[in-house]
């Protein structure tokens, strides 16, 4: 309240003053007077924008016409030289107040754009401190595992030896898989045309289930999507993506043992595939955040914190949407939704 | 293989380091290898050595690895396995319309790589060999009868379902394009016709598979084809 009514106030005080040195020195300098209420203006103008300025205008040509033009001390208007006088204060004030809120507004847009752009260089700079965290741990432990094999110290025990050897490997898979999660969110980021063919939504979960059911382990699933579905149009490598992101999450932050269970419809208009787990489910105030990037909310899984923020940024790539709901297995469920393009045309009605 | 001779193996790299340390995997495991740095050279070494397998790297400098493969599938029937680091599945599907066996995406574990060696050497000599029935888990096809049979029972196919059976069947292990099989079941001219593919494989793992929405046989590789596999 006081802060949006202090610009007026300062319109209002900034008149006054004027006034007050005006009628000071109005014997001695007759155009004085103007001059220093347009200056009233322009000062409100630039510190509180388009309604301080009309304000200032107004007060100024009423403190102009009650104290300066003859006959002074009232608003009567007598001589012909005076109204004359007030439509030209009036003109420019409002010239000069226009000019210098737009001004105002200008700067202001520009501070705005630069705490954005701050903000955004912040993220950059949080998210390369991660990325940079996630590639030199692995790095280092490769090259202290090489130099130690090189140049021991003192002879090593074989399964000394062994052990440095699985360190090598298991870090080098770790870069592998990070650099190919940035890699797969850089090339989803950058844009990309979906490629829409005719697909049969089962056969897909079905690979994608075959091929990461490694991360699933030997949890009881339920796969629901039958291959009497009709055929749909979509791209089912951006689904492939999608899906398998979501099932490795499960993999990960479900409790070995518990149950998924996969179900998969086609509509007319849209695909629709569910994956849903009995693991400690995500609250609803933190939906949106799981699909952020380089977003660890848990410990566990060695990903760099991309698999939802792929998942999402692949759905979204052919126009679809991730979102996550309360499972009937008492954890999260996963919905994919695609649109289903039967027609090319409807690509270009959507 | 032929005789007691150990397979002759062609890389075509242009990186160093990769050929240094693919050679010492490979000649470990008792595979003879030479290599190339750029595809001019390698299709030169693959007509003067006749190798029994090609690596070949997509990304090569000048002559691109699918022109390779196009020039080298005009007179040679010689395994080529694709090492990538391209991901995108256009990509891969470029390299196998344009004849390559297979496709593995860089980096890669010395396990896996050996592995899809040793099945497209089995796939050759099959060919060469061309066995008249081919089993796998239940399922056994005869292609001399055009029988097919499943834990005994015989299934009929139509004419359209047995040829992609048989072409699938007789690559096992192997990617097929959606465009190679709709060529083999249809024809030339119906490369497109993506939906019919999807129905003829639909009767298929029904008419073959317990489960046809779980298949064990007849697998799908999303936006890429499908393939046979075997041990099913």
């Amino acid at each position: 309240m006081w802060k949006r009514a202090a610009p007026y106030l300062v319109a209002v005080l900034s008149v006054l003053v004027a006034t007050a040195i005006a009628v000071r020195l109005y014997p001695i300098a007759n155009d004085f007077p103007a001059l220093l209420l347009l200056a009233a203006v322009a000062i409100s103008a630039s510190i509180g924008g388009y309604g301080p300025a009309f304000v200032a205008t107004m007060c100024g040509f009423l403190a102009l016409d009650f104290f300066f033009e003859s006959p002074p001390f009232t608003l009567e208007v007598t001589r012909p030289g005076t109204p004359l006088d007030l439509v030209a204060f009036l003109i420019v004030a409002i010239l000069l107040g226009t000019l210098n809120a737009r001004l105002r507004a200008a700067g202001e847009r520009a501070s705005a754009a630069r705490r954005e752009a701050e903000a955004a260089l912040d993220a950059r700079d949080e998210a390369l401190a991660i990325v940079s965290h996630d590639l030199r741990t692995p790095l280092t432990a490769i090259k202290t595992s090489v130099s130690t094999l090189r140049n021991p110290g003192a002879p090593l025990a074989d399964g000394t030896q062994l052990e440095l050897l699985g360190t090598i490997e298991a870090e080098a898979d770790r870069l592998v898989h990070f650099v190919s999660d940035a890699l797969a969110m850089t090339r989803l980021e950058a844009g990309i045309k979906p490629d829409r063919q005719w697909n049969a939504l089962g056969e897909i979960a079905s690979a994608v289930l075959d091929r990461v059911g490694p991360v699933l382990g030997d949890r009881p699933l339920t796969f629901d999507v039958p291959d009497t579905l009709p055929l749909a149009r979509f791209d089912a490598g951006l689904l492939d993506q999608a899906l398998s992101n979501v099932l490795e999450n499960v993999g990960v932050h479900t409790p070995p043992g518990t149950p998924v269970a996969i179900v998969g419809r086609i509509e007319p208009t849209h695909v629709r595939l569910e994956v849903s787990d009995a693991g400690p489910g995500i609250p609803p105030a933190l939906r949106d955040r799981v699909f952020g990037k380089f977003e660890r909310l848990s410990d566990g899984g060695i990903g760099a914190g991309l698999g939802l923020a792929i998942a999402r940024a692949a759905t979204q790539a052919q126009g679809g949407q991730l979102l996550i709901e309360d499972s009937p297995l008492g954890g999260a469920r996963f919905v994919l939704i695609v649109p289903n393009v039967v027609t090319p045309e409807a690509v270009d009605a959507r | 293989m032929r005789g007691e001779a150990p397979p002759n193996i062609l890389m075509v790299d242009d990186d160093t380091h990769v050929l240094r340390s693919l050679r010492a995997a490979l000649e470990s495991h008792g595979y003879r290898v030479r290599s190339a740095v750029n595809g001019p050279t390698a299709l030169e070494s693959c007509a003067a050595e006749r190798p029994d397998v090609v690596l070949l790297d997509l990304a090569l400098p000048g002559l691109d690895g699918v022109e390779v493969c196009r020039r080298l599938r005009n007179w040679s029937r010689v395994p080529i396995l694709v090492l990538s680091a391209r991901v995108h599945e256009s990509q891969k599907v470029q390299a196998l319309d344009a004849g390559a066996d297979d496709y593995i995406t860089k980096p890669f574990g010395t396990e896996e790589l050996l592995a899809r060696i040793r099945a497209a050497l089995r796939r050759d000599q099959a060919r060469r060999d061309e066995e008249p029935v081919i089993q796998a888990g239940g399922l056994v096809i005869d292609l001399v009868a055009r029988r097919v049979t499943v834990d005994g029972r015989e299934v009929h196919l139509t004419p359209t379902e047995y040829e992609l059976l048989r072409v699938l069947a007789t690559n096992p292990d192997r990617v097929l394009t959606h465009t190679q099989l709709l060529r083999t079941a249809l024809g030339s001219g119906y490369e497109d016709a993506l939906d019919n593919l999807r129905t003829f494989i639909a009767q298929l793992r029904r008419k073959l598979e317990r489960e046809p929405s779980r298949p064990r046989w007849i697998v799908t590789e999303p936006a890429v084809g499908y393939r046979f596999r075997p041990d099913g």
